[in-house]
């Protein structure tokens, strides 16, 4: 992978992101945070809800306001508060971990669903932010660098300071939820080459309400119920499988 | 402290002030090299790794390239 400092006349959507630097034409770097707030946003293909002309506008803007906050050495707590202040608007799904008790399993989880983190670390000599992600070849990398299992772990959880935010676009990756009750009471009439494809109690579980099915199988448990229903909805096509079932 | 400092200090000036037109250029940072720049004594990754299930493993080795799974650097 290509390692970049770009100046900043340089940037536009066309750079291969991360760079690892951004310089004004002085010599001077964009603090941290701003280079990885800009490699986050445009990562994730989010530049187009923003209301700037161009890249390095944005990089510009967000490097004052985030010295406006005063974030020298990186408070990461701080930096996701200002994230969300200044990217209220944009479409995506987001979780904020702490170092201590983040699942490493799910932050694995997360980057094999393409999501992007942003991680804000401290060193012995400070702080920093960098972004983490996974690319289609299914490597891992830490801004720039190619990172394996330990050595991401080592970076994510370098100190317990740190945290970690995985973000992904919505727009590229719907987010689909549905109630347990919406789920359970939701019927449809099957045909008969539906039918085909499922079981007798599947088909019941699909043709009826929760109640109905509780009345024939009484012997069964609602989440159990609520389960099968929801297997039998995704077999046919009925409900996507990016559908999450929340109570 | 910023991972471009590790590799980039000590030529960033120089370079900068002769060449506008940085472009692309490799750099020789490895994982390894900023791992041990920012590892503390009370690094959690050991225990983090240890904890995810074998079953979650297996579920998310077809996403990941072997590389990531490698013993030693990426």
């Amino acid at each position: 992978m290509e390692k970049k400092i770009v100046l900043l006349k340089d940037l536009d959507d066309k750079t291969i992101y991360p760079v690892l630097d951004l310089v004004k034409s002085e010599g001077e770097r964009l603090g941290c945070a701003t280079t990885s707030l800009v490699n986050f946003i445009m990562k994730l293909n989010l530049f187009k809800h923003l209301d700037f002309s161009n890249v390095a506008e944005m990089a510009l803007y967000y490097e004052m306001e985030l010295q406006k906050n005063d974030l020298d050495g990186v408070e990461a707590k701080k930096f996701f508060e200002v994230i969300d202040e200044l990217t209220p608007k944009l479409p995506i799904e987001k979780y904020i971990l702490k170092a201590t008790t983040a699942d490493y399993g799910i932050i694995q989880y997360l980057l094999a669903n393409d999501f992007i983190g942003l991680v804000c670390s401290n060193t012995p000599d400070g702080g920093h932010c960098d972004i983490f992600f996974r690319n289609q070849e299914g490597r891992v990398f830490y801004n720039a660098i190619e990172v394996n299992e330990e050595e991401l772990g080592e970076l994510l959880f370098s100190h317990p300071a740190n945290m970690i935010l995985l973000a992904r676009n919505l727009e590229e990756h719907p987010k689909l939820f549905m109630r347990v009750g919406e789920m359970a009471n939701l019927t449809f009439k099957l045909s008969e080459a539906d039918k085909y494809m499922l079981k007798d109690d599947e088909i019941f579980y699909i043709e009826n309400t929760l109640l109905h099915i509780v009345e024939k199988y009484p012997a069964m448990e609602t989440p159990a119920i609520i389960r099968e229903k929801e297997l039998a909805l995704k077999k046919l096509g009925f409900l996507s499988e990016e559908t999450i079932i929340i109570d | 402290m910023r991972l471009s400092d590790l590799d980039f200090r000590k030529v960033r000036s120089q370079e900068i002030q002769t060449n506008k037109n940085l472009g692309t250029r490799e750099v020789s940072l490895t994982g390894k090299e900023i791992v041990e720049a920012m590892k503390m004594d009370s690094s959690l990754a050991r225990e983090k790794i240890e904890k995810i299930p074998e079953e979650t493993r297996e579920q998310l080795r077809p996403f990941f390239s072997p590389s990531f799974y490698k013993v030693g650097p990426a």
